[in-house]
């Protein structure tokens, strides 16, 4: 496996007349993951992680580690037209999701299947900023993570309802019906077994610019403070996670590692990327004091 | 102090200097076992148990889709049983049932199959050439290590062979794993040459109950010229079975499928399940049928899967002599209590109202979706309350249990033989075959809760069900009824055990039976309206493409797929 890329990080620290200072810092990370070898002759294996419609992630050369693999989705089927003129695929019908015949054998199956995202981001970035004016001071510190893939095998149950679950809200309102060519989803239908298969349709941007940081805070004058035994006194209130940019409309963009053990070691690598609905980051705000005697 | 330190320097050198000692590198890897550590006589038995341990289809991978019992492939596929449960769970087995195939999720069931079935191949290959490589076995001992891995590999062969037809075959002597289908007759002949071998070098009897004798092969091998439609070699060789063979019939039919009563007269080959036995997840009981077992409201609490069909309830009627429908009657309306029944039906079968082997009265809450796939539940594969089977451990141990899963019983082999006879025109002869079963089928019926679980199918306490059953008194002189008086006992007497799909694909009427079946059920389980037609493609199950992705040699790859898939 080969890493290349580069990292930049940039700042500027200013100021203006004695009491404001302020500092910009902006670090961009890029790199492009490819594996160039498998056991030297192998061309593939599959990933640790499965949900319960199979596979979720191949290891194949030339390509990223930990690759997304399924079937590629192209819209829903609006007539039994589209369906006769489309390839082959069990259970076609409208309403449903229509497969890429990949290989053009005139059949949808799993020979179909294709690298179809990759958790490897086109960059991220992180954005420090610092003001301090007077006996204020502010800081906050940005990440973001740019043009990342995430598989959200949380459909399974929340569009496709394994289970007899509860889905999503949105089902109600922009699941297929005849004549609504812009739906979202596939039709409501109990006889479904073939929408819910690992595809394209799972594979979401993952990009997202959070606020992880922010903290304002104010130095009480020594001459205040100096009189009740104080060397410095520092009150401040500090938020996480308070703000996501993010067209992911899951619970949350920044998804935890899955920890995988195989025989190799830890897996994490190879299962990065995919959501199962873990618990999401905490906002938090808190307040404090700082102070010296 | 000093001294201390010095010592303590000293052995950090003497450790590096040891550490760093040629053996130290070129010595076997800790915690694997290779063909080194296995060359010797308790290595070549070891290797041929862990043979033995892949009969359920369950090695540490292996799901629902590898079943040594074939639910899926062989039962839900067929016109026996349904998915059950309800609608969002384990999506790929609707799959199967539609015939639809192509999916992913049938496909990725398939693939679990595939891997087991070649791996007990292999472990059986892992058996040979580490008796070849191993002195001081005595010969009989080496002869019947010999035979039972050969059969083994048989099996296995067998089982790839029933599902996908143009398979790949492997020999001990081979290391190419990328060389591509053999082709279905080649793999027939390879697995006749394999069990005729182990019928030869088998003793007649085994001192440890579970493996397998020269009658397991040869039983074993009458079912393969029967799936070949060889029928000469099939009868010969089941005469010999039942003619001079060591089994019987057990005396009432649910000693078959009662855990008290393992390996009884009847048993020619199953799964030597175990529970509580230290596998901290109970890995060696009945780990992928533990679905198939009533739901919620029951003793059990889960799953709801393998529900029989109605057609196959309905199958159990029998008419004033106690014979069952053979026109096909017996579909146009649904059994009620009255009806008269084979009491075979309640053993094999779980109804409301009925008791439930030990474990009281089948009842509506038992049932997970009962809108979904209809009101019976799967019984056969199920244990009684009052043995102890039941796992003490393991995802759902209720469900968990040692009662072992048979993969080849005298029954069948009985009425193998009459399929044969028939075929040969010896009529009479596969009347009496189909008799001995019919007689035996009404030696007992599920007893009354609380009261004794076996009773005689007339006894007063059964108020839940009309019992009758009768032997087929006329002479049979038409080919074509005695043929489907048959196989229709076949269906009754096998219900549910994985064979129904398998035996209707090779008469040649999978087509014709599993496409009214789908046109008249789906009028009362409404789901089948998603099933595809049964058509020519059907006949063997697509390859799994992970499969033939990794035979790929030079780009290309050496696993052919089946024709349609």
């Amino acid at each position: 496996m080969q890493n290349t890329g580069i990292d930049l990080t940039l700042g500027y620290r200013g100021g203006a007349g004695s009491k404001l200072k302020y500092n910009v810092d902006l670090n961009i990370g890029q790199y492009k993951n490819e594996i160039i070898s498998i056991d030297d002759n192998s061309e593939f294996f599959f990933g640790p992680v499965n949900g319960r419609g199979g596979t979720i992630s191949i290891n194949q050369l030339g390509q990223p580690i930990g690759s997304f693999y399924g079937l590629v989705a192209d819209g829903i089927f609006q007539s039994d037209a589209e369906v006769e003129a489309h390839a082959t695929q069990d259970g076609a019908a409208p309403g449903r999701i229509r497969f890429v015949d990949v290989n053009g054998d005139g059949m949808v199956n799993a020979s179909d299947r294709d690298i179809i995202g990759s958790y490897h981001p086109d960059f991220t970035g992180g954005l420090n900023l610092g003001l301090q004016y007077g006996n204020f001071d502010f800081t906050a510190f940005f990440f973001g993570s740019f043009g990342n893939d995430i598989f959200d095998v949380t459909d399974e149950f929340t569009v496709h309802r394994l289970f007899s679950t509860n889905v999503r809200a949105d089902r109600l309102t922009d699941s297929w019906e005849p004549g609504k060519t812009d739906a979202r989803y596939p039709q409501l239908d109990q006889n479904d077994n073939f929408s819910s298969a690992f595809s394209s349709a799972y594979v979401k941007d993952g990009t997202y610019v959070r606020m992880k940081n922010l903290q304002l805070g104010y130095t009480f004058p020594n001459d205040v403070v100096g009189n009740a035994g104080f060397s410095r006194l520092r009150l401040y209130v500090q938020g996480q996670n308070l703000l996501t940019f993010t067209g992911y409309d899951n619970l949350d963009p920044a998804l935890p590692t899955i920890s995988t053990d195989g025989s190799g070691g830890n897996q994490s690598d190879q299962s990065a990327g995919i959501d199962r609905g873990t618990f999401p980051t905490n906002k938090i705000i808190s307040f404090g004091v700082n102070a010296a005697f | 102090m000093k001294n201390i330190k010095y010592f303590i320097l000293v052995l950090m050198i003497a450790g590096v200097v040891a550490a760093c000692s040629e053996d130290f590198l070129d010595g076997p890897a800790q915690g694997v076992l290779d063909s080194g550590t296995l060359a010797n006589a308790d290595g070549v038995e070891s290797t041929l148990i862990a043979a033995y341990a892949l009969l359920d289809g369950f090695a540490n991978f292996g799901g629902w889709g590898a079943a040594g019992s074939n639910w899926i492939f062989g039962s839900v596929a067929s016109d026996d049983a349904y998915k059950g449960s309800e609608p969002g769970d384990q999506q790929p087995t609707t799959d199967v049932e539609f015939y639809q195939w192509s999916t992913g999720g049938a496909d990725g069931y398939l693939n679990d199959k595939f891997g087991i079935v070649y791996e007990g191949v292999s472990r059986a290959n892992a058996t040979l050439n580490l008796l070849n490589s191993v002195e001081g076995i005595n010969a009989d001992a080496a002869s019947r290590i010999e035979g039972e891995a050969k059969f083994l590999r048989a099996h296995y062969h067998f089982e790839a062979w029933k599902f996908w037809g143009n398979i790949p075959i492997y020999t001990e002597d081979i290391t190419d794993f990328q060389t591509g289908n053999n082709g279905p007759d080649a793999a027939i002949a390879q697995i006749i040459s394999d069990l005729e071998s182990a019928a030869s070098l088998l003793p007649a009897s085994q001192a440890d109950i579970g493996r397998s004798t020269s009658w397991t092969a040869k039983s074993y091998l009458g079912r393969v010229h029967l799936f070949n439609n060889d029928y000469t070699s099939a009868q010969s060789v089941l005469s010999d079975v039942v003619n001079n063979g060591p089994y019987a019939l057990e005396n009432c039919f649910h000693d078959v499928f009662s855990a008290d009563n393992e390996n009884g007269p009847e048993t020619v080959l199953a799964f030597q399940a175990t529970s509580n036995d230290g596998n901290p997840n109970g890995d060696n009981a009945n780990r992928n049928d533990r679905l198939n077992f009533p739901h919620g409201g029951s003793p059990f609490g889960c799953c709801g899967f393998h529900q029989p069909s109605q057609n196959l309830v309905n199958a159990f009627k029998v008419d004033a002599n106690g014979l069952p429908l053979l026109d096909g009657s017996f579909n146009d309306s649904d059994v009620t209590e009255s009806d008269a029944v084979d009491p075979r039906l309640d053993w094999s079968t779980g109804r409301d109202g009925v008791p439930f082997l030990d474990w009281g009265t089948h009842a509506p809450g038992w049932i997970r979706d009962r809108a979904w796939a209809g009101p019976y539940s799967p019984k056969k594969n199920i244990y009684e309350q009052s043995s102890t089977a039941q796992s003490a451990v393991g995802w759902a141990n209720y469900q968990l249990h040692s009662m072992n899963l048979h993969i080849l019983r005298y029954a069948d082999v009985v009425l193998m033989l009459a399929e044969a006879e028939v075929e040969m025109g010896n009529l009479e002869r596969a009347r009496e075959l189909v008799n001995m079963i019919r007689e035996r089928a009404g030696v007992c019926a599920q007893g009354p809760e609380g009261g004794a679980l076996e009773v005689a199918i007339d006894d007063p306490s059964i108020t839940w069900a009309n019992y009758s059953i009768g032997t087929y008194d006329d002479a049979w002189t038409d080919q074509a009824t005695a043929r489907e008086a048959v196989r229709f006992e076949r269906r009754l007497e096998l219900a549910m055990e994985g064979h129904r799909f398998f035996d209707l694909r090779r008469w040649g009427t999978a087509a014709e039976v599993l496409n009214s079946y789908i046109a008249v059920e789906q009028t009362k389980r409404n789901y089948l309206t998603g099933a595809s037609t049964y058509d020519a493609r059907h006949q063997w199950y697509p390859l799994p493409t992970f499969q033939i992705e990794l035979s790929t040699v030079d780009g290309t790859p050496t696993l052919q797929q089946n024709t349609g898939w």
